[in-house]
């Protein structure tokens, strides 16, 4: 009796080694066939971000200054921050503008950021030491009296990049030494790691210093109180904020595979909820009429 | 006040430093126990105090030392001791982990496979990372390339991912619409799931993005619920969070925290 109610009650006994097939597919089957999906719509706070590096980028004082690229995540969050960091590094070297990586949380920062950085340095012709430095990494314990110290003495609080030399040294730090020749500071995240530089860094110098946050999709929540209160001045949201970049900068790479992988995802789990919740009522529909049946 | 040395001032730094350490860690064995935790807990307060007075102390308005105060140039050699500590630390949890699975190993312990493996895997990250960074041999550093690269970080994004399915399965199992809070959930969920993705922003593309229908696209929608409704709940709770911090941190720098490693004999 009843066999369509039947039917809808098995959409909530889906077992799960079947659940996580359906997700493999459509996580994967991007990367594997080019699938085509919709341009994205670009969100306010990627559009402020891509703004923020071009105005820079056209101002004669500020493209002059170092731009901070510290990125603190590690392979674990890869998808996304890496994407959000090769598409920086490209933004930044199309505009000719010179800058630092630095990582403080996640010793991995260094290396994901140098890989950034060598990946797209030889289209743009990008040389290690002339047009940018890798600070390396440094203990999170360690990094407010470092970045306090940093304020009036960079190449002197931060020391050595990661291949030894004094950064007095490296030819990209020459005219680098206070808070006042930092231009911008970008913090690509896995972790809670902006207030860092808000509190610490982004006020002490002349004028406040423009700052762009790029964390991964669950911790971009975090990230509005500060667009709003203009602390922030953008925001790379997840991987559908490097998605939305790399077509700002007309640089199509992971993020276009990825956020067609992202979006797949998002609809199997919506779909899988609604069978789940049309079970579910198709299972009260059944008890109830096999109650009056019964009466 | 403290420049790098090199050479052999540098040298005898190094074994000046190990004397003064070795000699102040012999005398710390000797203080009797009754005195130990006041001596941490004067430490600590120390340590705190000299943040504490940075921060808060007036600083000098102009001249040289213009937002200096007294403590201000003693912040980079206290950056550096935090680092030197952090390498304790390191050094401390290297060894214990080692000790701990090389004791399973020599016991024959069950699952002594996976102390090999452990053991094997931190040497063979460990010895050509540190490697790569004194010898410029490129084979040297293509190899650790491999290790990092081609093993590591393929294998530390797949046990990340891993959560992705059991987000899935739960999602499936525990969205059940059985109350009005839960279909408000649900409802929001969706759509800033939409919101995210461009397959659910093509739903609402023949909206025009301008004027007072642009209201009804789906990504504008998800934005409001990110910046107006999700946004004030996350300041709600930072501040919350920063209370519990301020709290925590006054507790452990006056040393009046109690409980688990607070109340153990020294």
């Amino acid at each position: 009796m009843y066999p369509f109610l039947r039917l809808l009650i098995r959409g909530q006994r889906i077992d799960r080694r079947v659940l996580y097939v359906l997700l493999m597919t459509v996580v994967a089957l991007p990367f594997v066939v080019e699938i085509p999906t919709p341009k994205p719509a670009i969100s306010p706070e990627t559009q402020k971000f891509y703004d923020t590096i071009e105005a820079i980028a056209a101002d004669p004082v500020r493209r002059e200054k170092l731009v901070i690229l510290s990125t603190n995540f590690g392979a674990g969050t890869l998808a996304e921050n890496q994407t959000q960091t090769d598409a920086i590094c490209k933004h930044l070297m199309k505009k000719k503008l010179k800058f630092a990586i630095f990582a403080f949380v996640a010793a991995q920062g260094r290396e994901q950021g140098k890989i950034a950085a060598e990946r797209a340095a030889t289209k743009y012709g990008y040389v290690y030491g002339q047009d940018y430095v890798n600070w390396g990494y440094r203990p999170a314990d360690a990094i407010e009296p470092l970045l306090k110290a940093a304020v009036r003495d960079i190449p002197d609080a931060v020391g050595n990049d990661i291949n030894g030399t004094p950064l007095a040294q490296v030819p990209v730090m020459q005219g680098v030494k206070s808070v006042n020749d930092v231009g911008l500071i970008i913090e690509v995240a896995a972790a809670l790691t902006l207030p860092q530089w808000l509190q610490y860094y982004q006020r002490t110098g002349e004028e406040p210093i423009p700052t762009l946050y790029a964390p991964t999709s669950v911790m971009a929540p975090e990230g509005f109180p500060f667009l709003k209160s203009g602390q922030l001045q953008g925001m790379l949201f997840g991987l559908r904020g490097a998605n939305e970049y790399e077509v700002l900068i007309d640089e199509r790479d992971f993020g276009k595979r990825g956020a067609a992988s992202l979006a797949y995802s998002h609809l199997l789990i919506i779909v899988l909820v609604i069978l789940g919740n049309v079970g579910m009522f198709a299972q009260a529909r059944l008890e109830k009429l096999y109650r009056e049946e019964n009466a | 006040m403290f420049v790098p040395q090199t050479g052999i001032t540098l040298w005898l730094f190094i074994l000046g430093a190990l004397v003064v350490g070795g000699g102040v860690f012999f005398v710390l064995t000797l203080v009797p126990t009754r005195f130990r935790k006041p001596l941490i807990a004067a430490v600590t307060f120390l340590a705190g105090l000299f943040f504490a007075l940075e921060f808060f102390l007036p600083v000098a308005t102009e001249g040289e030392t213009k937002g200096q105060n007294f403590l201000t140039p003693f912040l980079k050699p206290v950056s550096a001791w935090t680092t030197i500590l952090q390498g304790f630390a390191l050094g401390i949890g290297v060894y214990s982990l080692v000790s701990v699975h090389l004791r399973n190993i020599a016991r024959k312990r069950e699952g002594r496979g996976f102390s090999v493996v452990l053991l094997a895997a931190i040497v063979a990250m460990a010895v050509p990372a540190i490697w790569k960074e004194y010898n410029p041999d490129p084979r040297l550093k293509g190899f650790y390339e491999i290790i990092y690269d081609g093993a590591f970080n393929s294998l530390n994004a797949t046990m990340y991912s891993v959560v992705a399915f059991y987000i899935v399965s739960a999602a499936y199992r525990a969205f059940r619409i059985r109350s009005r809070e839960a279909t408000l959930i649900l409802i929001s969920a969706f759509l800033i799931m939409l919101g995210q993705v461009t397959i659910g922003q093509a739903i609402t593309n023949g909206i025009p993005n301008e004027g007072f229908a642009r209201n009804f696209r789906i990504e504008n929608i998800a934005n409001w619920i990110l910046t107006r409704v999700n946004s004030p709940a996350v300041l709600a709770i930072e501040f919350g969070v920063g209370i519990g911090a301020l709290a925590t941190s006054l507790r452990i720098w006056l040393s009046l925290e109690r409980g688990s490693y607070f109340d153990e004999e020294l």
